[in-house]
C-alpha cells in the first residue's frame, strides 16, 4: 500500500523547511560554481592578457557577490528554522555530531571574507594574490558545503547502520554500551528483541541494536521520560532505577559510541558522505554554468559584443563538462549509494516502474531492490519520490541532449545560437537539482535520522499555526523573486558587463 | 573556549551596532545631498556586513555544540521572537543588495524607500533578539503547563526587554555618530545627545535588573562596570573637546567601540554561569539546562582547531576591512 507524503507527521513544517532550504540552495549553488568560473577566467586573463577574460571574471564575480548576501541570510533562516521547527533534532545533533556544524563556522567565515575580498578589493591586491583570494573563496564555499553535507549524509545513512532482513529486526545501529549500563540490562530479553552482541571494548559491550528500539528510546529521552515510563523498562533488571531519566542513559551510550567512532570524524564516515558531497558540488557547478551560459547568450543576442560571445562559449563548455561529471560520475555514485544504503528509498523510487526500467536501475546500481510491499509499513517512504525521480531523470536527459546540440552547433558548425530561449537552461537545471534534493529528503521519511530518530520526535512541541507556515513560505519565495528581479535589472541588463 | 565565544559575541555586537547605525544614516545622508560620503559608507557596509552575520552564526553554533540542551529548550519555545528577527534579517540583506547595486539605477524616490527599508529592518532586527535577551534575564512568559511554551504577549512586557531594546538602538546611533564625527563635525553634537540618552536608558535598564539580584550584584561589582563608566565619561569628554577644538575624534571613536563591547560583555558575564539569570523563576529540573558551567563533554579538545582557524581568519577580516575602508580613510584625511 503506497503512502502519501502528507500522511507523515508535521506536514506544514516540512513544507516550510523545504521552501526555506530550497531558496537557500537555489542561491548557494551559484556560490559553489561561479567563483570557480571567475577564477579560471582570471587565470586565462593572466595567461593571455586578453581583456575579455578579465571582464568575464569581474562580471561572474559581481554575480555571485550580489546573490551571496541573500543566500547567506537564507542560510541563517534555515539554521534558525532547524532550531525552531526541529529543536529535538538540533539538540541531538548538537550533542553528538556537532563537529561539522562547528567547523562550518570557519568555512562560512572564509567564504564571507574571501568572497567579498575577491570582488571589492580587486584592484587593491597584486594579480597573483588576487587569484589566491579567489581560490580561498572557492575553498570556503566548498568547505562549507562539505560540512553541511556530512551532517545530511549522516541523516541519510548514519555511521554504524547495518542493513539486513526485516525478519531479523534490521536495520540496526552499532552502539557502544558502557559496562555500568550493561550490568543493569537483561541481555537475554534484548537478544530476543533482535539485539546482537558484536563484541567487547575496553569499558563495555558493542551491540547492534534494532532501529525500532533505538527510535523508541530516542523518543522517550526527548519526551523527558524516566526508565519506568520507557520501552527500556522491560529490559532493565534493577528496579531501583525506575526514576532515572532515559536521556541520561541515551547520553551515556551515544557519547561512548561517538568517542569510539570519532568525535570529529563520525559524520564523515557515513557510507553516503563522499557521493553526497560530490553530487552537491556538482549540482552547484551545473547550475552556475547554465546560468552564466544563459546570461552571456542573452547578452550576446542583445548587444552582440565579443566579450559576451566568448563568455557564452566558455560557459557552454563548462556546462558540458560539469553536466557530464554530474551525470556520469557523481550522479552514478550517488545512485549506487542510495541503492546500497537506502533500500527503502530505492524501492519507493522503483515502485510501479516497468520491469525493464527496474532491471536497468538495479543493473546500474549493482544491487537488487526489495519490493515496496515487503517493507514493514512503519519503514515505508512515500511513493511520490518515484514520480519526482523520473521527472528529474527525464529533465536531466533533455538538458544533456540540448547542451550537446548547442555545443555541436557552436563549436563544430560555428553557428551563433544566442537568444532568450537560453533562459530555459538554468531554470531546468535548478528544477532538476530541486527534484534530486526532494527525492533525497522526502525519500528519507519516516525518518529524520535514518534508523535513529523519526519525524515526530524531531519536531517542536509548539509548532506554528498553518497560516504562519503559509505566510513565511510566501515571504521566502517573494524575497527570492525580488532578488531575481534585482539580478536581472542590475546585472543582466548591465551595459558594461 | 569561553574566550572564543566572548570574541564572537563582542565582534558580532560591535559590528551589528555599526550596521544599525550605517543603515539608518546612509539613506538620510544621501537624501540630504551628501552623495559621495553616503556612497563611500555604503560601499564599506555592502562589503563588510556579512562579517556581523558570521560572528552571530558563530555564537549560535557555539551554543549548539556546547549547550545543546539549552538550544533544544529555547528552540521549542521561542519561535515568535526568533522568527521576527530572522525574517527581518532576510529582508535587510535583500535591501542592502538592492540599495547598493541599484544606486544609480532606481529613481531617487524608489532608492530612498529601499534605503528606508534597510534602515527600518536594521532597527527592528534586534527587537526579537533583545526580547530573547530579556527572557534570559528573567523568563517572563514561560508557561510550563500543559506543556512548556512561551506566552509571547507576557514576554514582551518583560521590563528588562523594554529597557534594553531602546538602549541598544541609542547605543548604535551613538557609535555611528561618533565614528562620523571625524568626517563631519556636526555629528559630534548628535553623538553627545544620543550618548546622554543612552546613559539614561542604561540607568533604566540597571533599575530593571535590581529585581534580579544575582545579575545586578554581579554587574555592579564587576571591573567591567567601572571600566565602562570610565570609557563612557572619556567618550563624552572627547566629543565635547572635539566640538570645541576639532581634536579628540579618534579617542571618542575608540571609546565608542570599547563602550559597546564592554556593555555587552558586562551584560553577558554578570549572569554567568546561568543562561537565564533569574534562576529563582525556574523549576528545579531546568537548572541543569541553564547552567553553563556544564558543557557538552564531547567538545573538549576543540581549542587547537578553533584557534588554528580563528586567528588567520581574524587577520584576513582585518585586511578586508583595511582594504575596503581606503576611500573612507582618504575622505577623513581630506576633511
Amino acid at each position: 500500500m503506497p503512502l502519501d507524503w502528507a500522511s507523515y507527521p508535521a506536514f506544514g513544517d516540512r513544507v516550510l523547511s523545504m521552501v526555506g532550504i530550497e531558496v537557500h540552495w537555489i542561491i548557494l549553488q551559484l556560490v559553489l560554481g561561479l567563483p570557480l568560473m571567475a577564477v579560471i577566467a582570471e587565470i586565462l586573463w593572466l595567461k593571455t592578457r586578453d581583456e575579455r577574460w578579465l571582464r568575464i571574471a569581474k562580471t561572474l564575480a559581481k554575480g555571485f557577490v550580489m546573490v551571496f548576501a541573500v543566500g547567506a541570510a537564507m542560510g541563517t533562516a534555515a539554521e534558525f528554522g532547524l532550531i525552531l521547527l526541529w529543536p529535538n533534532l538540533t539538540e541531538l545533533a548538537g550533542k553528538y555530531i556537532f563537529f561539522p556544524l562547528y567547523a562550518e563556522i570557519f568555512a562560512f567565515m572564509m567564504e564571507v571574507v574571501f568572497v567579498y575580498m575577491f570582488y571589492y578589493a580587486w584592484d587593491k591586491l597584486p594579480e597573483k594574490v588576487h587569484v589566491l583570494v579567489g581560490i580561498l573563496a572557492i575553498i570556503g564555499a566548498w568547505f562549507s558545503a562539505t560540512m553541511i553535507m556530512s551532517v545530511n549524509a549522516y541523516m541519510q545513512a548514519p555511521t554504524g547502520i547495518l542493513l539486513g532482513s526485516y525478519a531479523d529486526h534490521f536495520p540496526k545501529l552499532i552502539l557502544y554500551v558502557p559496562n555500568g549500563i550493561v550490568a543493569v540490562l537483561n541481555v537475554t530479553s534484548l537478544k530476543a528483541a533482535g539485539m546482537d552482541v558484536l563484541g567487547k571494548y575496553d569499558g563495555g559491550v558493542i551491540v547492534a541494536m534494532p532501529s525500532e528500539i533505538v527510535r523508541a528510546v530516542v523518543s522517550d529521552a526527548i519526551s523527558g521520560k524516566t526508565l519506568h515510563q520507557s520501552i527500556l523498562w522491560r529490559f532493565v533488571t534493577d528496579e531501583s532505577l525506575a526514576n532515572v531519566s532515559v536521556m541520561s542513559i541515551l547520553d551515556s551510550i551515544m557519547r561512548e559510541t561517538v568517542r569510539h567512532e570519532g568525535v570529529t570524524t563520525i559524520t564523515f564516515k557515513s557510507p553516503v558522505f563522499i557521493p553526497s558531497v560530490l553530487h552537491a558540488i556538482g549540482s552547484g557547478l551545473v547550475v552556475s554554468a547554465f546560468t552564466a551560459m544563459a546570461f552571456y547568450g542573452y547578452s550576446a543576442r542583445r548587444r552582440g559584443r565579443d566579450v559576451a560571445k566568448l563568455g557564452f562559449k566558455y560557459a557552454l563548455l563548462f556546462s558540458l563538462v560539469s553536466l557530464a561529471f554530474q551525470g556520469m560520475v557523481s550522479g552514478h555514485e550517488m545512485g549506487v549509494a542510495v541503492a546500497e544504503w537506502n533500500k527503502e528509498k530505492f524501492s519507493a523510487i522503483l515502485y510501479g516502474s516497468p520491469p525493464i526500467v527496474e532491471k536497468i536501475e538495479t543493473t546500474l546500481a549493482g544491487v537488487d531492490a526489495i519490493g515496496y510491499d515487503e517493507i514493514p509499513k512503519w519503514l515505508r517512504p512515500p511513493t511520490l519520490i518515484h514520480w519526482l525521480y523520473y521527472a528529474k531523470i527525464t529533465l536531466a536527459v533533455l538538458l544533456g541532449l540540448s547542451t550537446v546540440i548547442l555545443a555541436y552547433l557552436t563549436f563544430v558548425k560555428k553557428r551563433e545560437v544566442f537568444g532568450s530561449y537560453l533562459l530555459v537552461f538554468p531554470v531546468v537545471a535548478q528544477v532538476v537539482s530541486f527534484l534530486g534534493w526532494a527525492v533525497r529528503e522526502i525519500g528519507r521519511k519516516p525518518w529524520t535520522i535514518y534508523g535513529v530518530m523519526d519525524v515526530k520526535t524531531a519536531h517542536t512541541i509548539n509548532p506554528p499555526p498553518p497560516y504562519v507556515e503559509v505566510i513565511v513560505s510566501v515571504y521566502f519565495v517573494a524575497v527570492l523573486s525580488v532578488l531575481i528581479y534585482g539580478v536581472y535589472r542590475f546585472l543582466w541588463r548591465c551595459e558594461e558587463c | 573556549m569561553l574566550t572564543f565565544v566572548l570574541i564572537a559575541l563582542v565582534l558580532h555586537i560591535v559590528l551589528v551596532n555599526l550596521a544599525i547605525g550605517l543603515s539608518v544614516t546612509i539613506p538620510i545622508l544621501k537624501r540630504r545631498g551628501e552623495v559621495e560620503l553616503s556612497k563611500s559608507l555604503m560601499r564599506f557596509y555592502a562589503s563588510t556586513y556579512g562579517l556581523a552575520g558570521v560572528f552571530g552564526t558563530a555564537f549560535t553554533v557555539f551554543l549548539l555544540a556546547f549547550y545543546p540542551s539549552l538550544i533544544g529548550f529555547v528552540g521549542n519555545i521561542a519561535f515568535v521572537p526568533f522568527a521576527i528577527s530572522i525574517l527581518l534579517i532576510v529582508l535587510h540583506f535583500l535591501s542592502i543588495v538592492l540599495y547598493w547595486y541599484g544606486w544609480d539605477k532606481f529613481t531617487p524616490e524608489t532608492h530612498f524607500y529601499v534605503g528606508m527599508t534597510m534602515a527600518v529592518t536594521a532597527v527592528l532586527i534586534p527587537l526579537g533578539f533583545r526580547a530573547v535577551f530579556g527572557f534570559l534575564n528573567t523568563p517572563l512568559g514561560l508557561e510550563l503547563q500543559p506543556k512548556p511554551h512561551l506566552d509571547v504577549l507576557k514576554a514582551l512586557t518583560n521590563p528588562t526587554f523594554l529597557a534594553l531594546y531602546p538602549k541598544s538602538i541609542l547605543a548604535s546611533l551613538t557609535l555611528i555618530f561618533t565614528v562620523l564625527s571625524s568626517l563631519r563635525r556636526e555629528f559630534a553634537k548628535l553623538a553627545m545627545v544620543t550618548l546622554a540618552l543612552t546613559c539614561v536608558a542604561g540607568m533604566v535598564y540597571a533599575e530593571t535588573l535590581i529585581a534580579i539580584p544575582y545579575k545586578f550584584e554581579n554587574a555592579v561589582r564587576s571591573p567591567l562596570f567601572y571600566a565602562k563608566m570610565v570609557v563612557v565619561a572619556l567618550q563624552f569628554l572627547a566629543l565635547a573637546t572635539f566640538v570645541r577644538t576639532g581634536r579628540g575624534s579618534i579617542l571618542a571613536t575608540v571609546c565608542a567601540f570599547m563602550g559597546v563591547a564592554l556593555g555587552e560583555l558586562l551584560n553577558a558575564v554578570s549572569q554567568y554561569p546561568y543562561a537565564i539569570a533569574d534562576v529563582s523563576a525556574l523549576p528545579k529540573e531546568m537548572l541543569g539546562i541553564v547552567n553553563l558551567s556544564a558543557q557538552n563533554p564531547l567538545t573538549s579538545g576543540l581549542e587547537a582547531f578553533t584557534w588554528a582557524f580563528l586567528i588567520p581568519l581574524l587577520i584576513a577580516s582585518s585586511i578586508l576591512i583595511y582594504l575596503i575602508s581606503e576611500p573612507f580613510r582618504s575622505s577623513r584625511t581630506k576633511s
